[in-house]
């Protein structure tokens, strides 16, 4: 087995799947994304081809999906990814993802979120912009894959003249994680940034509006604006108005992002209206289409509340004082009467419930049915929390180091709000079934809690290409048994004063990837970690974890779990066998292989045999030393026993003699 | 028809002891030479009977049989020869017929005197013989399961012994 860093040193080149060479001394800044960092790339087989490599940051959950659906059929003006790997990464000292992509033959359009640049004219946007992005939207779509990282700072132009641009990747973090909050449409905008999920094709196609819009001004529409005011001016007054009715921008220019900002969803342009625009078809300016206006305000927390959606933003971040709000008459009453909606008044009914949700626990639960009654198209809200459902296993990912984050979601999960979210969206979905799936198991996995479930099992469960965060072995980048067997085997190397080889996050992932272990693999491991039985569990997983990864030989792992099961080996009672076992322990600890060692603990009867022998020798042992000092007691008042003893003795004896003499006698005198 | 009389209960039992009493006194006229050499003859065993505090009065019965083994011979000699008063005096008078009769009844206290020293002496080899089977056995269980198998005897073997030492502080007080 390899190290980690054994193969490269620092400055030098390492190598992805012996095709593409990787210069950590080279990297190339302008190309980092927020997530990943861009460095020198060359093929060994084509040297010419403009290469760069962006190494992941460890912790992020990796787009491995999306690599797969875009590696043979990357569209044309996008960049294309070539391959990815783990790879050693000695800057680091540890193994990282690394993306090979092509390079942008161009900089950046526009170099930061500030930054601003010579606008765009409308025949620049139409040849330079659109006529090369449609294709690569239409492309996803047919792949069913959404882009999600449409912004200007990850467009690049073609080459020096700057005339034409290409799309920049989507592939080194969550998709739609580091998009601005202006480039988002309303619902993606109220979700938290790591939990916007893939998404659809109306959110590209909304972020394509909007980059359009920071094209044609130069600029970011609102480069500085308080992300909450701004979603509220998009949700009272649209996302044009919110956007653009502050920019010059032409009129053709205009009715184009009234039609991709639009925040209906039957009214958003699709990329066939967009390709008509650009025909020249022109349509008479649409105004857009605004909620319904209520009458009078809803009042919470001291806010006024005129439409539904605006309320339904109030209930997420005023969770805490939401509750008795929905339970008061009075908002039964605004609904009715101010905003005149019984449709809406039925579906909270439905969905919500109030009247029957009373005590104090369910209180969250209703404002986050409440909510998803109001707009079931929005983000699941809980406590502060707004997510996506496909966009959960990125927000775990980001959350696992914030023990608040971990607590809400812990809530989130045994509420089991994601079924009450699915059942009420209005549009249809085709991941269902899906999200109904993964979300059934993971109450179960919280209230366990032991190693193996918990938030840790969630984490893998909905991350399938998340490398193992274990402390233990994060620094091999652990995809696999395979992996992990590897990593395990250095961490025995140097394991330190008090080894673990199983930790949650390790358990966990390989309860996930190894689809051989059940559940009564990770039982032992519920017990405190002194006992024989959690020491046994951890050989039963790591053996089952060799033979899956089908390593024949760990040996610096199989000789300290020898050293590990010394103990059990002592709890052994019978001597003889506890120095059998010694023997065979060190010499199957010797084999590299952790079956070696398992098969002397596999018969679990062995101990149980032992220990009731130990315990009716035990028994035996006390029982003699009672008969002992009995006789020892008996030995000492021997004399008292014996004197009436001897007596009777002494009586006997003379009058036997006594008639044996008689009777001779008798026989002398008389015959 | 006239009732014939009837003597009370008490004049019967009178009369039967004044019988018996004259039976009595009449067979010991008969043998009475044969009684004063048994008086004489058992006197080690009288005194015996009255020295030995025990109920059971095992040391009694200890002298008494080879005390009368001692005075058989002389008894029998004068059944068969001369069984009268002279012959008895003469035999009661006899030296050797003391050492005979004494002999045979100091026999008979040395055999009370001694036997319980060699049963106490018996009894202990058997126990010893006993517990060194069973400190054999204890040993073997050592070798096998280690020191840890003694783990609660000692408190054990104290119980024991407190308890036995109680029944014995019973059966002495008994």
């Amino acid at each position: 087995m390899a190290d980690a860093g054994s193969n490269v040193n620092v400055g030098g080149a390492v190598t992805l799947d012996g095709r593409f060479d990787i210069f950590p001394s080279s990297p190339l800044p302008q190309y980092d994304s927020p997530a990943a960092k861009a460095f020198m790339a060359q093929s060994k087989r084509d040297p010419d081809d403009s290469l760069l490599a962006m190494i992941l940051d460890w912790r992020a959950p990796p787009q491995i999906d999306m690599m797969s659906a875009l590696r043979n059929f990357t569209p044309a003006s996008m960049v294309r990814v070539i391959e990815w790997g783990v790879v050693p990464w000695a800057p680091e000292n540890r193994r990282l993802m690394a993306v090979v992509m092509e390079r942008p033959g161009g900089d950046r359009v526009m170099a930061g979120p500030k930054a601003t640049f010579d606008p765009f004219d409308e025949g620049m946007i139409v040849k330079g912009v659109l006529m090369p992005l449609l294709p690569v939207i239409r492309d996803l779509q047919a792949r069913g894959q959404t882009h999600r990282n449409i912004r200007p700072t990850n467009l690049f132009f073609t080459d020096s003249q700057n005339k034409q641009i290409i799309l920049g990747e989507c592939y080194t973090a969550p998709p739609g994680m580091y998009q601005p909050y202006w480039a988002e449409p309303i619902e993606s905008h109220m979700t938290d940034p790591a939990a916007r999920g893939r998404g659809r094709l109306f959110d590209d196609i909304y972020s394509l509006g909007a980059t359009i819009l920071a094209l044609a001004i130069g600029r970011a529409p609102v480069p500085d604006g308080d992300p909450h005011q701004l979603l509220l001016n998009k949700i009272n007054y649209g996302s044009y108005a919110a956007l653009a009715a502050q920019h010059r921008v032409s009129l053709p220019i205009a009715e184009l992002l009234r039609g991709l900002l639009s925040d209906d969803l039957k009214e958003r342009w699709t990329i066939r209206e967009v390709e008509l625009w650009m025909g020249g078809r022109r349509l008479s300016p649409k105004q857009p289409k605004l909620p319904k206006r209520a009458t009078r305000p809803f009042e919470l927390a001291g806010r006024e509340y005129f439409n539904a959606r605006a309320l339904a933003l109030g209930f997420g971040t005023e969770w805490r004082n939401a509750s008795p709000a929905i339970r008061s008459a009075a908002f039964d009453t605004w609904l009715k009467r101010s905003l005149s909606e019984e449709t809406l008044v039925e579906r909270i009914a439905k969905i919500a419930n109030p009247a029957t949700s009373k005590d104090s626990g369910e209180g969250e639960r209703l404002v986050a049915r409440t909510s998803i009654a109001l707009i079931p198209s929005a983000p699941l809200r809980f406590k502060g929390l707004a997510l996506m459902l496909d966009g959960i296993g990125d927000l775990v990912a980001s959350s696992l180091d914030n023990a608040e984050r971990r607590g809400i979601l812990s809530e989130l999960f045994q509420a089991r709000l994601a079924p009450v979210w699915l059942a009420g969206q209005i549009e249809p979905r085709s991941d269902t079934a899906r999200w109904q799936q993964a979300f059934e198991k993971a109450p179960q996995y919280i209230i366990s809690g032991t190693a193996g479930y918990g938030m840790e099992r969630c984490l893998y469960e909905l991350n399938a290409h998340l490398p193992c965060l274990s402390p233990i072995v994060d620094r091999f980048y652990v995809t696999n048994m395979a992996e992990m067997i590897w990593a395990l085997n250095d961490y025995a190397r140097n394991p330190g004063l008090a080894p673990k080889l199983i930790d949650r996050h390790v358990a966990a992932f390989c309860a996930v990837r190894c689809k051989q272990m059940s559940d009564q693999w990770l039982r032992p491991l519920g017990d405190s970690e002194q006992t024989s039985s959690y020491k046994i569990g951890v050989l039963k997983i790591i053996a089952l974890v060799q033979q899956v990864s089908k390593i024949e030989q760990a040996p610096d792992l199989t000789k300290l779990l020898a050293e590990m099961l010394k103990p059990v080996v002592d709890g052994f009672h019978n001597l003889k066998q506890r120095k059998k076992m010694h023997q065979d322990l060190e010499a199957a600890g010797k084999t590299g292989k952790s079956a070696e060692i398992l098969a002397l603990f596999n018969d679990i009867q062995v101990i149980d045999r032992d220990e009731k022998a130990y315990q009716s020798a035990q028994a035996s042992y006390q029982k003699t030393a009672t008969q002992i000092s009995l006789l020892h007691i008996d030995a000492s008042n021997a004399h008292h026993h014996a004197k009436e003893m001897g007596e009777q003795v002494a009586a006997i004896a003379s009058g036997s003699i006594a008639t044996l003499v008689a009777s001779i006698v008798f026989l002398v005198y008389f015959i | 028809m006239t009732d014939f009389p009837t003597m009370p209960r008490s004049a019967q039992s009178t009369a039967s002891k004044v019988i018996g009493g004259v039976i009595v006194v009449g067979v010991c006229v008969w043998v009475l030479p044969t009684v004063l050499v048994l008086v004489v003859g058992m006197a080690p065993t009288i005194v015996a009977f009255f020295t030995d505090r025990r109920r059971e009065k095992y040391a009694a019965f200890c002298v008494g049989f080879m005390n009368l083994l001692g005075v058989l011979p002389v008894a029998l000699g004068m059944w068969t020869r001369d069984h009268s008063m002279d012959s008895a005096m003469r035999n009661v008078t006899n030296i050797f017929n003391w050492f005979m009769m004494y002999g045979a009844a100091a026999i008979g206290y040395g055999l009370y005197s001694v036997t319980p020293a060699i049963v106490a002496f018996v009894l202990r080899l058997q126990i010893e013989r006993r517990i060194g089977k069973m400190q054999g056995y204890q040993q073997e269980l050592i070798d096998e399961w280690g020191e840890g198998v003694t783990e609660g005897a000692k408190t054990d073997h104290d119980k024991a012994a407190q308890d036995a030492a109680a029944a014995l502080d019973d059966n002495d007080k008994k």
